[in-house]
């Protein structure tokens, strides 16, 4: 294996073990505010192929509401909470409680702010941890919440993150996880993709850091 | 016979010679294209992620390489020849044949982020998929594209419908 390799994969093993950590934390933060226990679940970091990360929120055809926020500074990226839009009242209600006024749909501003905060809050907290970890800069933009077929959203996704090249073509890296309330209720996948061109940059500074100077 | 529903994934190419039905599931910036036959019944989907060939290969034509390859639609400009060669090839008739499209939004194009040019990879496909149909010279007889929304589309062989599908919208017919 040559240096660069070595050093990309020891830089992965860095991250993921940040990725963990800050996942936890993500977790915990939406615990805190839904007044709910959360559990985390999910292979984290991994390397999956692009007709794997289409169907990773219940397959293409799905209905999500996602909350979709890019990352800039010492790491470019993309990060994206899906949630099945079925499940959507559900998890307003989780948060604001019952309410008579409330329609729970997102068409309603206050509901959508709510699920545009949400993901600010697990985003913000989640770069947060991975920054200070790392010491590095990782900062989240404001939120964009959006509803659409999963398929579209990821599709899109993953061809903004996929250089044209063949070699990552069948690769995509992703933090890929989902949240679950302890009910069983609600599900989300919260999924964080690395600008390429910017990643190996990345995983070199990791490297150093934690090393020092190599 | 049971009519099927086959589904198109991403770079993938599916033929109907029945009343089979041909869908791409939840196409964003990415294009489905249909060109069909509607005097044999011969019709083929392609589902369009790409605009180019990252190799740079000038000549646009299907060559054999893609016909081995498990994603021939993967690019707008090989994949459509593909479409069309391979069309020929299963007896469909060259002043037979329409096209309809569907796709190219621009679902995470978001105004207040700083987007770098891949942001226009729906255009960039819409582009170039209708250049290579007037170079085969096969009429675009409907398209619905475009915007920020994502569809799914359905192809029915039987009268060469489409039928488009968007969140929050009633179902289009082109």
């Amino acid at each position: 294996m040559d240096k660069d390799a070595k050093k990309i994969k020891a830089g992965l093993a860095i991250l993921g073990e940040v990725v963990e950590i800050g996942l936890k934390k993500a977790g915990q933060s939406l615990g805190e505010i839904s007044g709910r226990e959360i559990s985390i679940e999910g292979p984290g970091l991994e390397i999956t192929s692009l007709e794997k990360f289409i169907n990773l929120a219940g397959g293409p055809d799905t209905l999500v509401a996602a909350v979709y926020l890019t990352v800039s500074g010492d790491f470019e990226g993309h990060l994206l909470l899906l949630i099945p839009i079925v499940q959507v009242p559900e998890l307003i209600q989780m948060i604001l409680g019952e309410s008579e006024d409330n329609s729970y749909s997102l068409e309603d501003e206050v509901n959508r702010s709510l699920l545009g905060e949400l993901g600010n809050i697990v985003g913000t907290s989640f770069l947060n941890i991975m920054g200070n970890k790392l010491e590095m800069i990782m900062l989240p933009s404001i939120p964009y919440v959006l509803t659409d077929f999963a398929g579209s959203i990821l599709s899109s996704l993953a061809v903004q993150t996929t250089t044209v090249g063949e070699e990552s073509w069948e690769q995509i890296l992703v933090v890929n996880t989902k949240f679950i309330e302890i009910s069983k209720k609600i599900q989300g996948f919260f999924l964080l993709l690395p600008q390429p061109g910017t990643l190996n940059q990345f995983l070199n500074k990791v490297v150093t850091k934690k090393h020092g100077s190599t | 016979m049971a009519v099927l529903e086959q589904s198109v994934n991403l770079g993938e190419v599916k033929y109907s010679q029945n009343e089979d039905v041909l869908v791409c599931y939840g196409l964003g910036s990415c294009v489905g294209v249909v060109i069909y036959d509607s005097y044999t019944k011969i019709a083929a989907m392609g589902h369009v992620v790409l605009p180019t060939n990252s190799k740079g290969d000038q000549n646009t034509q299907a060559t054999s390489y893609f016909a081995v390859d498990k994603s021939p639609a993967r690019y707008a400009d090989s994949g459509v020849w593909y479409l069309f060669e391979n069309l020929l090839k299963k007896g469909a008739k060259k002043n037979n044949l329409k096209a309809k499209i569907a796709g190219g939004a621009s679902v995470l194009a978001i105004p207040i982020f700083d987007k770098g040019s891949n942001a226009e990879i729906g255009q960039r496909n819409l582009s170039i998929v209708k250049k290579v149909l007037d170079e085969i010279k096969v009429p675009l007889v409907a398209e619905d594209v475009g915007g920020n929304k994502g569809r799914t589309m359905r192809f029915y062989n039987e009268d060469a419908r489409v039928e488009i599908s968007t969140v929050g919208a009633i179902k289009k017919l082109l």
